[in-house]
């Protein structure tokens, strides 16, 4: 395998290929709770934390481009991003649309202005800075890998486990009140686990267009099939497939982001869906 | 340091400013209407208009460029039916869905056709490209007033005055049908107010504010243009008149103090370049709305259902 | 005056592709007080949408004074359930009564002082006037409701439209509005609610119509809101500790 497509192509695959999955897996539940465009936001905010998480890692004289510091940076700063949502939303009569969309626009401005500050001032090599904003794969290192594919298996091991609480609660969050799993427990649980899929997605999807990660392969599965646990798992097979096949079609054309290419295939998968489950339909 | 203003700064300042008024204008709907993530969809499928008309016109100035977005907002309004017919999808996730992908097939389009083009890339689509738009031929306020100095100033600028007024005029004829239809659906509907009508044109006036914005702050930078502003009037007032004014208001001032900022802070304190403007305008922007929340009054939230405080 | 406002024959309407109503006749008296009457579900603010033509019938025909309700619509006025309204809209009360105008104003006629005159007094008959630069969430239930009944007086419509006006608001705010809407019964306007309180059905209103999908019954309260009927409708056998007597 690695002879063929080369050995950095043959990381990323891997490690797209554990996202998607977990990506997907995670995605159906926040499809069914309708919290797509929460996560858009959050995609967003953490572009203040990615670099700040480069001049941190630049200054600690670490090598440069060390991706837990930057990652972390990114988490902290979409965990802000969500307290600043709750914060206007709960102080003010501003509905919650208008929340997420100034925290997602405020702050992706300010990563910007800090990107931008980063380059004038050229503390080092920024270049990689870019890749996360619409996601590349081609400086790929073994530790990128092992991050992104270690968090992705803890994502997914942790829907296993909680496949039936996070049901009932999407279902019905007073059923599943009753049956003594707090709300907010639940909501914090599905909240953690979009914002950690979202800050490993930033290599390989970016932060643009990680949201579509955790919404269309879960659409796609709806269509297919009615039950969640199989939606789930049907939609994490899609992820895959499609941040698979992504990844390879960017390494074999490095001009076009990974992302990009794997929101497409993606799409043409969901519409194909479409065509086909309808044909079928009107079959039956 | 100011000699150079109407050569560098002019331009910029001005199309700055009415970008951001054309985006609160609409904002200030949109954020009644529980409507403000409409901008981030918007803003992003406009992306592959722009590049189609780029690609058949060779340039950001040709006016098709505006067709060109309003004929991607309105597929994309078509793809979010569609999908919402045909899918499980709620709003929010068709919304996800239409923008993330013409957003995509936008980039895919400009990164397979790169290299002939220089004036288009991804960086420009993200984040604007304000500083860019030098007036060669303005020397002073007196060149305004020249007819053939005026021929060089950037058809950006033209184009943003226009669409703004276009905006606020269509924006005040119409504007008791805006608020009717926003604050009372069905009764709107029996007085017979087009609701349909309305509801399409504040899209269309949302895509005409993205698009005379898209060269000046980008495709994501805009959605704080449409909703800081008018979200921090919002906190600070009950009066709708008030709110609107006091939007502009801010706008105004995140516009031309933003681009202040960027492009004459850094210089000040000693570095070569200057930190993007786009992005400065939506920072304070953001700064703004927090201020705004900071000191507004604590709103209190009434039970509807008997009256009282809660 | 012995026509009829409403008369509806073989109705059917369909609510989200579910049948809400089946095949239903009767008529609405003009210049009377009507309630709609009827248990959750029954269809009472579906009833309400297919008489403002906003939803089309299935079945049937609707006829308001002798026209389609499209038609007609100029001259209905509409009271929404206050839970569909954002009451931290930034509006004051005179704003929201001023919309009642805003069918006749058009687009661009000036707001006139003659208009201002008539919304002041529309306030005045429901006895709102001090409040009138008030913003709308700073109102009682109550209040608000008067707001939109001032807002359906400056609009001067024939018929009015309400759905649940009395819907979680205190007794004595009903009262006041009870008030008001037999003071626009004498001013000859014909008003139909959707009421879901039997204890007072009686004695607010002329007539009732008790709907449950289908009409059990219609008419004046005294020959129609019986017993029987009211069991009929809700289709359990003790209401006694509802209507007081019967």
């Amino acid at each position: 395998m690695t002879e063929l497509i080369g050995y950095n192509t043959a990381l990323a695959l891997v490690g797209a290929l554990l996202f998607g999955f977990s990506s997907g897996h995670v995605g159906a539940f926040v499809y069914l709770r309708k919290a797509s465009l929460l996560s858009d936001s959050l995609a967003h905010a953490t572009l203040p934390g990615l670099v700040i998480g480069f001049l941190v890692s630049t200054f600690l004289g670490m090598e440069e481009k060390n991706s837990l510091v930057l990652l972390l940076g990114a988490g902290v700063s979409a965990l802000f991003g969500v307290v600043v949502i709750q914060w206007i939303t709960a102080r003010t009569k501003l509905g919650f649309d208008t929340a997420i969309a100034a925290v997602l626009s405020v702050f992706f401005g300010f990563g910007i202005v800090l990107l931008t500050g980063v380059q004038s001032v050229s503390v080092g090599q920024q270049a990689g800075l870019e890749d996360y904003i619409l996601g590349s794969v081609s400086g790929m290192l073994l530790q990128d890998v092992v991050v992104i594919g270690l968090v992705s298996i803890m994502c997914s091991a942790a829907v296993v486990v909680y496949r039936r609480l996070l049901t009932a609660f999407i279902f019905d969050p007073v059923l599943s009140e009753m049956a003594g799993y707090a709300q907010h427990r639940m909501s914090f649980l599905l909240s953690l686990l979009t914002l950690v899929i979202t800050i490993i997605g930033l290599k390989i999807v970016g932060l643009i267009l990680v949201v579509a990660m955790l919404t269309i392969p879960a659409a796609t599965a709806r269509l297919w099939t009615t039950g969640v646990w199989s939606m789930s798992l049907l939609s994490a097979l899609f992820g895959s497939v499609a941040a698979g096949i992504g990844v390879i079609i960017s390494a074999l054309l490095p001009s076009l982001p990974s992302g990009a290419v794997i929101v497409v295939l993606m799409f043409i998968a969901l519409g194909l869906s479409i065509v086909v489950t309808h044909l079928r339909g009107s079959n039956v | 340091m100011f000699d150079d203003f109407f050569l560098i700064s002019f331009v910029p300042i001005l199309t700055g400013l009415f970008s951001a008024l054309s985006c609160t204008l609409v904002g200030n709907i949109l954020v009644l209407r529980k409507q403000a993530m409409l901008s981030d969809t918007i803003s992003h499928v406009v992306l592959p208009g722009i590049v189609i008309s780029f690609l058949i016109f060779g340039n950001l100035g040709s006016h098709f460029m505006l067709v060109g977005a309003a004929i991607a907002g309105l597929t994309a309004v078509g793809t979010i039916a569609v999908l919402r017919t045909y899918t499980s999808m709620d709003n929010s996730a068709a919304m996800a869905t239409t923008l993330s992908v013409f957003f995509a097939a936008g980039v895919l389009m400009i990164e397979l056709t790169a290299g002939g083009n220089v004036h288009l890339d991804v960086e420009h689509a993200l984040y604007g490209n304000l500083e860019s738009l030098i007036w060669i031929d303005g020397e002073s306020l007196m060149s305004v007033f020249d007819s053939v100095s005026r021929q060089t100033i950037p058809v950006e600028l033209t184009r943003a005055i226009i669409g703004f007024v276009l905006i606020a005029s269509v924006m005040f004829v119409y504007w008791r049908f805006l608020i009717v239809s926003t604050f009372d659906h069905t009764f709107a509907e029996i007085s017979g107010v087009p609701v349909g009508v309305v509801s399409a044109g504040v899209a269309l006036a949302a895509t005409n504010a993205a698009v005379i914005s898209f060269d000046a702050v980008g495709s994501i930078i805009v959605i704080a243009m449409f909703v800081c502003p008018p979200a921090a009037a919002r906190v600070l007032t009950h009066s709708l008149r008030d709110q609107v004014w006091l939007s502009l208001l801010f706008s105004s001032l995140s516009a031309v103090l933003g681009y202040a900022v960027a492009g004459y802070v850094p210089i000040l304190l000693g570095f070569e370049t200057s930190i993007s403007a786009a992005g400065t305008i939506a920072t304070l922007s953001g700064v703004i709305l927090a201020v705004a929340i900071f000191y507004g009054k604590r709103q209190r939230s009434y039970d509807f259902l008997d009256g009282h405080q809660t | 005056m012995s026509a009829d406002a409403i008369s509806a024959t073989e109705l059917s309407v369909d609510y989200d592709g579910v049948t809400a109503i089946q095949d239903v006749d009767f008529t609405v008296r003009a210049e009377k007080l009507t309630a709609i009457v009827g248990p959750n579900g029954a269809g009472k603010s579906t009833l309400i949408k297919a008489l403002l033509g906003l939803i089309p019938n299935r079945n049937g025909t609707i006829s308001c004074f002798g026209t389609s309700p499209k038609q007609y619509r100029k001259n209905i006025s509409y009271v929404p359930q206050r839970a569909q309204i954002d009451w931290e809209f930034p509006a004051n009360v005179f704003d929201v009564v001023a919309m009642g105008l805003y069918g006749e104003l058009g687009l661009l006629r000036r707001f006139s002082s003659a208009h201002k005159d008539r919304v002041q007094s529309a306030l005045t008959d429901v006895d709102m006037a001090d409040f009138a630069a008030r913003q709308i969430s700073q109102l009682s239930g109550g209040q608000q409701q008067r707001v939109f009944l001032a807002r359906s007086i400056v609009q001067d419509a024939e018929l009015i439209l309400l759905d649940e006006p009395f819907g979680g608001i205190d007794s004595k705010s009903e009262a006041v509005i009870v008030d008001i809407l037999r003071r626009q019964k004498q001013h000859g306007k014909s008003i139909v609610a959707v009421h879901h309180d039997l204890s007072t059905v009686k004695d607010y209103f002329d007539d009732v119509i008790l709907l449950n999908k289908t009409v059990t019954a219609f008419g004046p309260i005294n020959d129609v809101f019986t017993k029987s009927n009211i069991e009929k409708t809700y289709g359990v056998s003790n209401l006694d500790f509802l209507t007081g007597r019967s």
